[in-house]
């Protein structure tokens, strides 16, 4: 009988390829485990009134952890799966345009201060658009202009939102007088 | 409290000599209402002192109809890019974007159109005729019950937003740990800040909902050549086919349009309770009580119908309590409190009676609103539609910076824009693995709120935690927690059990 059973496909132990990989399962409980305990290390020398709600919801988080980790224990004992990422990490070409957006959004963050929101948004627009494999040049600069030209007149002219100004700007306010 | 026909009369007539303020705003609500970042509180607040130089019946005409335009504009980016425009329009994604992937972009932007408009129109309608006896609801739910109501909430996204109850969980719980960050209430010591001093209000919403769904969904997006390639779909050239079809489907549902909406007015008038948990909980009762709760999430019509039906019908309600008993039910509402007691109003029950037709005005102002959307909106979901077959290439370097520098919009703080690049790192980060972004983005929205009521109710117990349990409605409310667990738990053991027998019955066939 239980030979019978092995002899089916879906009985049968599967070789580690085939399980799917649930190590990545563990990194938002391994983040939310991380954060927790920061949290209540850091307001343990506080007053309880401080300190409750951390407590409560903490605790709570640390139990459904808990339980995660035992399922996935038990999956992993009996072979259904493993403890890999898949191909969560994997260099893929996606993955490299991710990267590249991340670096050049941070770059346009770090810079912003110092070019302004004309020349640093251009800039990023441009070179994310480069990233995702846009060679036209006339949507290269048309779509990183318009865009730069529109948030200009909505945030800094219409709305009067006070994003880093740099070269730009100063000319603009100087020539019109517009978000001066 | 009775109604006066002449006042009636006046109130119809001065809302459509204010017609010339309400367009505008309507188109400006829709606008800021698309992009993430600009709710219409904030909007409000930058606009502050433009509305303190009007008249007092404009500036209500005009904030009562950016308010309300601005829940429907939520909805366009929600269902195009899966970024929700707002807290309120978060379960739109849920089944608008899967529409919009199978290339009925235009239908689902109908059915949020149609639902939000006529949701919000018949709940306006509905509010100037109940006012008096609707404004005491908010008061029979005090801090013990709101911790309840938080909880209820967690649970009901973690089970709905995730396919695994349990990461749902971890999700939600998660992100209010998150929305613990920040200075206590009583002593304002800060908690789980890193040393930022831009943390100790706490997590910017904007920052977590921009790096959470907005730009995560792009991280994604990267993978296609367009959201939607113009050879699967037919949508290249806008057609007034697919907007009949639309609302086809809308007439078809209209029963779910009504009774969401009175479920959103309902949940509006709990003060602090707001669109995005009157969303939430329409989504989820739509689905329960529904015959075909498989299909939700997937691209359901329902899916988008309850959910924006039920945050248009917020909106009216918020202001009950605002006018009938001087608390306002949410930021916006608190805005045009600033801008009433500026102009020397006194809110509260003899609002009613002293100038009537400034409290009732209010709700005249937001119904003549929802018509004029009602004649605008159809024609331009036939252009907007058109956005998802524009290549990723473009289309996420626009979302991205536009997105940063709306979370820089919020507070005026460049930390912002780093959070919200972190947040899309955990975002993407949780797509790929399973655990919703919306549980982690809800558990930050909650929070805050939720240490206040539960501070509040411990404080009232001396510390004992079972005062959580002192109260018939609570206990109730805790019941039904205890049921909305148990429901989906059962329901896949069911479906499972069923696979299992027929798994069999096709083997003992063989």
């Amino acid at each position: 009988m239980a030979e019978n059973n092995l002899n089916s496909p879906a009985d049968q132990p599967r070789l580690e390829s085939e399980r799917p990989a649930v190590g990545a399962d563990l990194i938002i409980p391994g983040l939310a485990v991380a954060f927790t305990t920061y949290y209540l290390i850091g307001t343990a020398s506080l007053t309880w009134e401080a300190k409750a709600n951390g407590v409560v919801v903490g605790l709570l988080l640390y139990a459904l952890v808990a339980v995660q980790l035992v399922r996935i224990g038990l999956r992993i004992a009996r072979r259904e799966t493993t403890l890999g990422f898949g191909g969560l990490f994997e260099m893929t070409s996606p993955q490299k345009q991710r990267i590249a957006l991340v670096v050049i959004t941070a770059l346009f963050i770090v810079t912003l201060s110092w070019v302004g929101v004309a020349i640093g948004l251009f800039a990023a627009m441009f070179a994310s658009m480069w990233a995702l494999g846009e060679r036209d040049w006339r949507s290269l600069i048309g779509v990183s202009l318009g865009t730069t030209a529109t948030v200009y007149l909505l945030f800094i002219v219409f709305l009067q939102l006070r994003l880093p100004r740099g070269p730009v700007e100063y000319v603009i306010a100087w020539l019109t007088g517009a978000g001066a | 409290m009775g109604w006066d026909g002449a006042l009636f009369v006046e109130l119809i007539g001065n809302s459509f000599q204010l017609l010339w303020v309400i367009v505008p705003a309507v188109l400006f609500g829709i606008v800021i209402g698309a992009l993430p970042g600009f709710s219409a509180s904030n909007t409000l607040i930058i606009l502050l002192p433009l509305t303190l130089t009007m008249d007092l019946d404009v500036a209500l005409a005009f904030m009562a109809s950016v308010y309300a335009s601005s829940h429907l504009g939520g909805g366009i980016p929600a269902i195009l890019v899966n970024m929700p425009g707002d807290g309120g329009s978060v379960p739109t994604t849920f089944d608008g974007y899967p529409m919009t992937l199978q290339g009925k972009g235009q239908q689902a932007l109908v059915l949020c159109f149609v639902a939000s408009t006529i949701g919000g129109l018949i709940t306006s309608l509905a509010t100037v005729a109940l006012l008096p006896y609707l404004a005491p609801l908010g008061l029979y739910l005090r801090s013990v019950e709101m911790v309840v109501v938080m909880v209820f909430g967690l649970v009901l996204i973690a089970a709905i937003a995730s396919d695994d109850l349990l990461k749902g969980l971890i999700g939600g719980f998660f992100g209010l740990m998150l929305g613990l960050i920040g200075a206590d209430h009583i002593y304002s010591t800060p908690r789980g800040t890193f040393g930022f001093l831009e943390l100790y209000d706490g997590v910017p919403i904007v920052a977590a909902l921009i790096g959470l769904f907005a730009i995560a969904e792009t991280f994604s997006m990267v993978e296609r050549e367009a959201i939607v390639p113009k050879s699967e779909t037919d949508i290249a050239r806008p057609r007034w086919a697919d907007t009949i079809d639309g609302l086809r489907i809308n007439l078809k549902y209209w029963w779910q349009t009504i009774w969401t909406a009175f479920l959103g007015m309902l949940i509006g008038i709990v003060p602090g309770a707001g669109a995005t948990i009157a969303s939430f909980v329409a989504y989820q009762q739509s689905r329960m009580f529904s015959k075909t709760p498989h299909l939700y999430g997937t691209g359901h019509p329902p899916g988008i119908i309850a959910p924006e039906s039920a945050n248009n019908g917020v909106t009216s309600g918020t202001l009950v309590p605002l006018m009938a008993i001087g608390v306002p039910g949410g930021a916006t509402s608190a805005v045009m409190m600033v801008v009433l007691q500026y102009q020397g109003i006194v809110l509260g029950p003899r609002l009613f009676i002293e100038t009537p037709a400034l409290a009732y005005g209010v709700f005249f102002y937001m119904t003549m609103s929802y018509a004029v959307m009602l004649l605008m909106i159809l024609p331009l979901a036939r252009y907007m539609s058109k956005v998802v077959n524009m290549p990723t290439r473009i289309i996420v370097p626009l979302i991205i910076t536009l997105t940063i520098i709306g979370a820089f919009a919020n507070r005026e703080y460049i930390f912002d824009m780093w959070l919200a690049l972190i947040f899309a790192v955990l975002g993407y980060l949780a797509l790929r693995t399973g655990y919703h972004v919306t549980g982690l983005l809800i558990g930050i929205l909650l929070g805050p709120l939720f240490e206040q009521y539960l501070l509040r109710s411990l404080r009232l117990g001396q510390g004992d935690l079972t005062i959580l349990f002192s109260s018939t409605l609570a206990n109730i409310l805790w019941v039904l927690v205890v049921l909305s667990l148990l429901l989906p738990w059962l329901r896949t053991r069911q479906t499972q059990r069923a696979l299992e027998r027929a798994g069999d019955t096709a083997r003992s066939g063989l």
